[in-house]
């Protein structure tokens, strides 16, 4: 009869509760994330308020004529660039609680680009910024004509 | 010179053809989102439809969701999109989130908090809307939705063509896939994760514990602790599970 060692059978029990775990790990399914806890939350809420830099965006604005015209908050940014059809904006938008989003189009004309910023609600809050946003994309209609 | 009816009738009528087929091949060379977007608009163009968007979905954690989309619509949507919080009343959204199976706009389960979403669409665009998820293997936490539109009410009703539906579902796939590579990399650049660092998600999404790890890299639990801390801090996360979790969200592991 073999005999189990005391320290073996510690082995085989910490392998097995290892197993165990990592089945259990597995078995959570990633579309149900955790609820942090009171405490945890207010960290994490914490957390947020201060700027983070996280990469919601799709149009690099690494190019001498592009821009990233950004909010005083930081919260709403437009990111603006030429392409070959036109001039193609993004805006991104990260409220401190909520979704965060970002969205590209490409406008082929300039009076369509000033139809959109005549109705951007930005324009209120930001009123510079938008204004910045409308000259920026005029000098880009401009080198792109 | 006038058009006949048949050729009327022709030009109405969304095709399918082996060109739209080729250029979907293309998102998979697609280096910037103007070439993905641009490739969107050519695609339409050929088939034969208006507009479209197309919205990826991903959540980051219990409280925050990050949407990406992009557009070959009129860009008024996006005003009317960011106004009134419709990310909590949009059903093609909804759709993507509880199904896999394309469907006409007139055939979803409209709720009453969703009706003021539909009446705005119908007047930029998609009046009349295919609307085609774009699911992958973590369900709610991962999904995609691209959704046709035309101002003609009754354009897809009439024009429902298996073909589009099939064609319309591998455009949807090739967008996300494309979407998905493009945020991998750039989280990765971002967050400046070494292989190293990428090594110990996995060892974690295969639900190692500390010491498992450091008896295999021969050094103490503590150290495998520190190496997890500057993991979960490039990610921005609470702890290692969430940092793991982010990993197999975005691709990295």
């Amino acid at each position: 009869m073999n005999e189990v060692e005391p320290d073996d059978a510690s082995n085989e029990h910490a392998r097995r509760s290892a197993i165990f775990r990592a089945a259990h790990k597995r078995l959570d399914p990633i579309d149900g994330p955790r609820a942090l806890g009171h405490k945890r939350s207010a960290l994490q809420a914490q957390k947020r308020r201060q700027p983070v830099n996280w990469p919601v965006g799709l149009l690099k604005t690494n190019g001498p004529r592009d821009s990233l015209l950004v909010s005083t908050d930081g919260t709403i940014s437009f990111a603006i660039r030429r392409g070959i059809s036109g001039v193609f904006v993004e805006k991104r938008c990260c409220p401190i609680t909520g979704p965060r989003s970002s969205h590209l189009m490409v406008f082929e004309s300039q009076s369509n680009f000033d139809r959109w910023c005549d109705l951007e609600p930005t324009r209120f809050n930001e009123p510079l910024l938008c204004d910045k946003l409308r000259r920026r994309g005029h000098e880009l209609f401009s080198i792109h004509d | 010179m006038t058009e006949s009816p048949d050729r009327v009738q022709e030009v109405d009528t969304p095709t399918v053809s082996a060109e739209v087929l080729e250029l979907l091949a293309g998102f998979s060379e697609a280096d910037s989102p103007e070439r993905a977007l641009e490739l969107l608009r050519r695609v339409l163009q050929m088939m034969g439809i208006e507009s479209a968007v197309f919205l990826s979905a991903i959540k980051d954690d219990a409280s925050r969701t990050s949407i990406r989309s992009l557009l070959a619509c009129d860009p008024r949507w996006t005003v009317e999109y960011s106004q009134v919080d419709w990310y909590d009343h949009d059903p093609w959204l909804r759709h993507a989130m509880e199904s896999q199976t394309p469907i006409r706009g007139t055939e979803l389960q409209i709720r009453p908090s969703e009706r003021a979403f539909i009446e705005t669409a119908s007047t930029i665009g998609f009046a009349s809307s295919l609307v085609v998820p774009a699911p992958t293997s973590f369900g709610s936490a991962r999904f995609g939705v691209l959704v046709l539109g035309s101002s003609d009410a009754s354009y897809f009703d009439c024009n429902g063509s298996p073909l589009v539906s099939i064609a319309a579902r591998a455009l949807a796939m090739e967008i996300h896939e494309w979407l998905l590579r493009t945020v991998r990399d750039d989280l990765l650049e971002v967050s400046g994760l070494t292989p190293v660092e990428i090594d110990l998600l996995r060892h974690e999404a295969a639900g190692h514990t500390s010491k498992m790890i450091a008896a295999e890299a021969n050094v103490k639990p503590p150290t495998v602790d520190g190496w997890f801390q500057r993991v979960n801090a490039k990610l921005n996360a609470p702890d290692r599970r969430t940092a793991m979790r982010i990993a197999r969200l975005y691709g990295l592991i």
